[in-house]
């Protein structure tokens, strides 16, 4: 027996003008392809007239809508995120600027109550002098030193401003230094008397 | 396609005009019309959504065939997939095998499982499309080329040796039958 399927060729057969010349029996395989597959068509017509689907599409005008509720949505939920920080601040507590000995008093204050006389006493108006007498590192002097800058009309004007503000902050870390340092000799010195 | 009116209309016009040929690649890939009117639909779903880019670099309908070849490919490997997974699940429990058709096996049209296009559904997926654009379609090598993103010299020898592969599918007759009747003894067998 003949086997035919032996004779076909490795490479598709193109002619000179790049055309593919298919031999018959691949030919007469093509025919049938194009014969059977127009029965199937005939045989099976969609169930879903066209008129149907373009009402069953959404109209772009409502999608849209959807998109930018959803993206100012998203949007604002990220501000939200971002900014909140910066807007919601805890409350410092004066407490945690006391000394530990002072913190178990304002703890139990009965300790205090049972022999005020004998207990050795503290001037505690310095340990809160921080809070007391506010210093000019504070947030209120930051802000308007950035907002001084910012208003500048020229980057040497800013710069300059920047470096004044710069040069303020460092002379009151100086004078803040020497008050803690005051602070401690006179601890030092009222723990020696 | 600026505004929503035009918009409308273009899609209007586009199912009126492409949505019987569509359809009717569907059905000669998908072997069934209940899929073939998923996937024709799902198609132009995705028309709809993607209108905005297609800015005539290509004919509505190589765009339209481009969406459909693309949603069909997908749904073949999500289905292969599944399938894989439920014969690794029937290996392991021998008692679930049994004469009945597994619930998951394709519901095929009969004309379409007796005929040659359920040999082609067996071909690689680009010997497939390129026979299904070509034959079923009857869509120039150049349009075809710009369906399947490739050369023209690519489509010829797909649809070529995509002959070629069906032929060896096929089993040996005499010269004087049809491969139709070869086909269907095959099938009965």
């Amino acid at each position: 027996m003949n086997d035919h399927r032996q004779l076909l060729p490795d490479d598709p057969p193109l002619q000179n003008d790049g055309r593919l010349n298919l031999p018959e029996e691949l030919e007469s395989l093509a025919d049938q392809l194009r014969r059977e597959a127009s029965q199937i068509a005939e045989g099976a017509a969609p169930r879903v007239p066209a008129p149907e689907l373009v009402s069953a599409v959404p109209r772009r005008p409502l999608r849209c809508l959807t998109r930018y509720v959803a993206t100012a949505g998203l949007a604002a939920a990220l501000v939200a995120v971002i900014v909140a920080p910066w807007i919601y601040r805890p409350p410092v507590n004066s407490e945690r600027m006391l000394p530990r000995s002072e913190q178990q008093a304002a703890a139990s204050p009965i300790v205090d109550d049972v022999s005020p006389a004998s207990a050795p006493r503290v001037d505690r108006s310095v340990f809160l002098a921080p809070d007391a007498a506010p210093s000019p590192l504070d947030d209120e002097a930051l802000t308007e030193a950035l907002l001084a800058a910012g208003g500048a009309t020229s980057d040497q004007q800013r710069i300059e401003l920047l470096e004044r503000a710069l040069e303020r902050y460092r002379q009151a870390l100086i004078a803040q230094q020497q008050q803690i340092q005051q602070l401690q000799d006179e601890l030092r010195r009222r723990d020696n008397e | 396609m600026g505004t929503s009116t035009g918009w409308q209309k273009e899609l209007e016009r586009a199912i009126r005009e492409h949505f019987a040929r569509i359809h009717r690649a569907a059905l000669i890939l998908t072997g069934n019309p209940w899929d073939a009117d998923d996937l024709a639909q799902e198609t132009f779903l995705v028309f709809a959504r993607t209108l905005d880019r297609f800015r005539a670099r290509s004919s509505v309908y190589t765009w339209l065939y481009g969406i459909l070849l693309n949603l069909e490919r997908r749904e073949r490997r999500r289905v292969d997939m599944h399938r894989r997974k439920l014969q690794h699940l029937r290996v392991e429990i021998p008692e679930a095998n049994s004469a009945a058709p597994a619930a998951d096996a394709p519901l095929e049209a009969a004309e379409w499982r007796r005929s040659l296009w359920a040999l082609v559904a067996r071909l690689p997926d680009g010997q497939r499309l390129a026979l299904v654009l070509r034959f079923s379609e009857g869509l120039r090598y150049e349009d075809i080329a710009a369906v399947l993103e490739c050369p023209v010299g690519t489509v010829k020898s797909r649809v070529f040796h995509g002959l070629v592969a069906l032929r060896k599918m096929l089993p040996h007759v005499p010269e004087d039958s049809s491969a139709s009747s070869a086909a269907d003894t095959r099938r009965h067998e």
